[in-house]
């Protein structure tokens, strides 16, 4: 049984905050993750002018201290490093890669997840078989298999896990393109003699879009966490490079007794993507109920 | 001089294969589902019809047939004296223009990413009927046809009530200036006062505009007000039809009866309701598909399935042994 | 609603046998249910306004509304499934021989609920857990409730369901929910709502899931077992003509609100309440020629708003009408709720 109203009040521009202040005070969680990935991004962003010290800086009279100890105040490496300024420049290193192999697996499983999903007969078979391959394979190890051909470097480790994500996200794709294709506005457009090329821009294109850009949110605290898995075992990016998986490597030997080498980027990484997993888990319950509301 | 009929269904049949019930793995035997059963019909410019029927009767097939989607596995479907399914090119762009639909899933018939505005010009853009300049003025005009204020062409779907929706789409179907109006119970599942007011838009707008209307519906009641002509169906074949007003009060068909008494009426008391359930339609036994539960049932009945028949030029029916004459 | 395997098989469904042995007793006088000033906060929202009635034993009562108006929400109090802390309540409900029910405990209502207040809900096929057999599903309550051993509880489950018009009761008994069509699905969860005679049997919208014919069967099937056993019914109800036909009292609902109450016969020949004047129009016979529609409009639910919810929307309405909400007076022989009927 469908509403009564047949005359809803069309809604002016001042229910929007109204609509806002009252998402905030439902999801509090979700607000404060945003702010602290807001603050990574930003220090990230505007490294050169909130770190106190060159990244690479090295000083040996106070290397090994503790946080809090004169001047540096989360404490420095076996190098004599500062670790806060370490720290924030690593930043950068982890969001670029965060993003942007994000960015490279949605292309990617955009384009496979279409064709599997719009094609049919062994087009679809040939390619379903290509994304079961990708799957296969656990993320970690493929990126790994990537950067022995490619090498090391930070573009690489982007590149690696960016192209280890395609087949998840192709899977994804590949079911939301099935379910749009089965609604009835696809078929209505179909009897309106539209033609399929226009019918996939126009219709199945966009309600695919956006639920990837959600999934999207949601993986770059995993992206994160391959790319930072491959510095620490000593794959990924090269030292001297401020990348936290590779501070982590580096702090490792010296965990008994100077356990804040490891232990600041290691926070760091844990905050990081808590927060990012909290946003893009907002994210998703923002958006996607509307997406899937039936009629 | 005769006008020619807009839709014209010969003796059209679709059959499905399925597996025989309760068969094992192995078993290739396949048994016959069919969905319709030898239908014949015509739908003439500016006249409507109502296709009643319940679960299993067929008429969302029958739709999908006229509509293109599936093609008869007998018999001929035309439109404008050609088969449908043949359409192609300029005959095709034509058919798709003439022909709108409206969706009982009137929500999910809607691109939920597109504004009010794109969806119903749509039809509009692709068939090209209106300038660009004039874009907005042909949908606010629309619009404001099916009683929505012009406004709403900003908003989404997911602002707008089921009632709302319901006249978007039929804004939506009126924009390519249709000949046929197709609608697959498109007032049911609403409130009542929603579903008067959108009645009423329709009636109004078919009498005004002169389109056909082909309209499926189980509800006797929305058939008798909306339509001139009235076809029952049952298990695939139409049992009767005619003028809706005849009909109604003077059945042939013991199942248009039992619908008829089915029907809530004001104060009328439940009378014996029609025992039994739809028999399955796979491989139905031989005889008038309604003998099992027909209370006039005899012998013949269940022989000999009975064709269907014109008593008048506008009146048939397929019984042997009619309630009337 | 699809025609399932076992229909195929030939074991077609027939009458019961309760139409021969059709029993039609008098409605007693005692009230079976009272329900005074009802009302129920869920949030900021007031989703019932003062709801009154009155069930006597072995009558039928029809709830009528539109969607939004309540009417399941009523009907989920009356089973104790509606209860504070997740809504507020305020007003009584009284049952006979249990008393006020309203604030009662979970543990209270468990005496009740499945024994003297049973359900049948709108969509029998997600009632029915599928992963169970029908047979399974209608001894657990006979089991658990009424403390029958298997053998004694198979055997009430075949009367059971032979009671209700389910010929080959064995067979149906190993059948899964999917393998049955939907009118053979209300069948049963009649039957199950039926298992305990319970006092007062709580229907909402039970039929309009299934087709025309087949809800003609269902609604003379909940009728006929009902009077048969001297229960009570409440039906949740859209449709106006089937609640003439099937319920002896009548409680029209707008926005959570009693608009008119009293004999369907007299509330529905002759309708007082400009909302019910309405509702009555829009109903198609096959003789309607004009529809008259009425004007748009939600009622508003917010718990501050006073005076009668359908005044936005109605023709005769009077200033008095926005700021103070009119009270049930007994007028021509039922219950009214408007400053200016016609």
């Amino acid at each position: 049984m469908v509403d009564l109203a047949a005359q809803a009040p069309l809604a002016g521009r001042e229910r929007r905050t109204g609509v806002f202040w009252a998402y905030a005070r439902s999801n509090v969680y979700v607000l404060f993750a945003a702010a602290v990935v807001a603050m990574f991004v930003l220090s990230a962003a505007f490294a050169p002018l909130v770190a106190p010290y060159p990244p690479l800086q090295q000083d040996m009279t106070s290397f090994m201290s503790p946080p809090l100890f004169e001047g540096h105040l989360l404490g420095t490496d076996s190098f004599g490093r500062d670790l806060l300024s370490r720290t924030i420049y690593g930043a950068r290193y982890a969001l670029a890669i965060g993003f942007g192999a994000v960015l490279i697996g949605a292309c990617g499983g955009l384009v496979v997840g279409m064709a599997a999903g719009l094609s049919g007969g062994t087009t679809e078979w040939a390619l379903m078989r290509f994304i079961d391959a990708l799957l296969a394979l656990p993320s970690l190890i493929m990126a790994i298999a990537f950067i022995s051909i490619l090498g090391q470097g930070v573009d690489k480790v982007i590149l690696a896990v960016g192209v280890a994500l395609i087949g998840p996200f192709s899977r994804t794709v590949r079911a939301d393109v099935l379910q749009v294709k089965a609604q009835a506005f696809v078929e209505a457009a179909g009897l309106m003699g539209v033609k399929r090329l226009a019918i996939v821009w126009r219709h199945i294109l966009p309600n695919v879009i956006f639920p990837l850009a959600v999934q999207a949110t949601i993986r770059v605290s995993y992206a994160v966490l391959v790319s930072s898995g491959l510095s620490f075992l000593g794959i990924g990016v090269a030292p001297p490079t401020p990348d936290w998986g590779l501070m982590i490597a580096e702090g490792r030997s010296f965990v008994s007794f100077a356990p804040w080498i490891a232990g600041v980027p290691g926070t760091a990484l844990a905050i990081l993507l808590i927060a990012l997993s909290v946003v893009g888990d907002g994210v998703r319950e923002r958006f996607d109920p509307k997406l899937r509301k039936p009629g | 001089m005769t006008t020619a009929p807009l839709f014209r269904l010969l003796d059209v049949q679709k059959a499905y294969e399925v597996g025989a019930p309760g068969a094992s793995l192995l078993a290739r035997t396949k048994r016959s589902l069919r969905a319709l059963d030898g239908v014949r019909l015509s739908l003439k410019p500016g006249e409507s019809l109502a296709i009643v029927g319940e679960s299993g009767s067929g008429k969302t097939t029958l739709l999908r047939v006229l509509l293109g989607l599936t093609q008869p596995t007998d018999g001929r479907a035309l439109f404008r004296e050609k088969d449908i399914a043949e359409l192609a090119g300029a005959d095709r762009d034509r058919f798709c223009r003439e022909v709108a639909m409206i969706y009982q899933d009137a929500r999910g018939s809607l691109n939920p990413r597109m504004s009010i505005l794109d969806l119903v010009a749509e039809p509009l853009d692709h068939h090209g009927l209106c300038r660009r300049v004039d874009r907005r003025d042909r949908v606010a005009a629309l619009l404001m046809r099916v009683g929505l204020p012009a406004e709403m062409m900003l908003r989404y779907v997911s602002a707008l009530s089921g009632g709302q929706l319901r006249r978007v789409a039929i804004a939506r179907a009126l924009a390519s200036e249709p000949s046929v109006l197709v609608a697959d119970e498109a007032v049911s599942g609403l409130d009542v006062s929603t579903q008067a007011q959108l009645l009423k838009l329709l009636r109004d707008l078919q009498r005004e505009m002169g389109l056909s209307l082909l309209f499926i519906t189980h509800d006797l009641g929305v058939a008798a007000y909306l339509c001139e002509r009235i076809a029952v169906m049952y298990l695939g074949r139409i049992v009767e039809s005619g003028l809706t007003r005849e009909v109604l009060t003077a059945p042939a068909h013991p199942y248009t009866r039992a619908l008829l008494n089915a029907s809530p009426r004001f104060f009328a008391p439940i009378s014996d309701p029609l025992p039994g359930e739809v028999p399955s339609p796979i491989d139905l036994p031989p005889g008038c598909r309604f003998a099992s539960r027909c209370v006039r049932a005899e012998a013949d009945c269940r022989a000999t399935e009975p064709p269907l028949q014109a008593a008048t030029s506008t009146r048939e029916f397929a019984c042997l042994h009619p309630l009337i004459a | 609603m699809k025609p399932m395997s076992l229909a195929a098989t030939g074991a077609a469904t027939s009458l019961p046998e309760a139409l021969e042995r059709h029993v039609e007793p008098a409605p007693h006088k005692a009230a079976l249910l009272t329900v005074e000033d009802l009302s129920l906060m869920r949030g900021d929202s007031l989703i019932l306004d003062n709801v009154s009635f009155m069930l006597r034993r072995g009558a039928t009562l029809g709830l009528v509304g539109e969607s939004g108006a309540g009417k399941s929400t009523i009907a989920l109090a009356l089973i104790g499934l509606l209860r504070p802390p997740e809504v507020g309540l305020a007003g009584r409900i009284c049952l006979e021989q249990a008393g006020d029910v309203t604030n009662a405990t979970e543990a209270a209502w468990l005496k009740l609920r499945g024994r003297r207040v049973t359900m049948i809900f709108q969509d029998a096929s997600a009632a029915l857990n599928p992963c169970f057999t029908i047979g399974r599903q209608i001894m657990t309550p006979l089991r658990r409730v009424l403390g029958l051993g298997r053998t004694a509880a198979r055997a009430r489950a075949i009367e059971l369901l032979e009671s209700v018009g389910l010929n080959d009761a064995p067979s149906r008994l190993a059948a899964y929910p999917h393998q049955l069509s939907g009118g053979m699905q209300q069948r049963v969860m009649i039957a199950i709502a039926l298992s305990s005679n319970p006092d007062l049997l709580l229907a909402d919208e039970p039929t309009s899931a299934l087709d025309v014919t087949i809800q003609a069967q269902i609604i003379r099937l909940i009728m006929d077992e009902t009077r048969r056993r001297a229960a009570s019914c409440i039906f949740v109800l859209h449709d106006l003509a089937l609640a003439s036909q099937c319920c002896d009292d009548i409680v029209v609902l707008y926005g959570g609100q009693v608009v008119e109450t009293g004999p369907s016969r007299v509330v529905l020949s002759e309708p007082l309440h400009p909302y019910t004047q309405a509702l009555k129009a829009c109903v198609l016979e096959l003789e309607t020629e004009d529809l008259q529609p009425l004007p748009s409009g939600a009622p508003s639910f917010a718990s501050r708003a006073p005076g009668c919810r359908f005044a936005p929307r109605c023709a005769r309405a009077l200033d008095k009408c926005a700021s103070v909400k009119p009270m049930l007076i007994e007028t021509r022989g039922r219950q009214l709720a408007c400053w200016n009927p016609a």
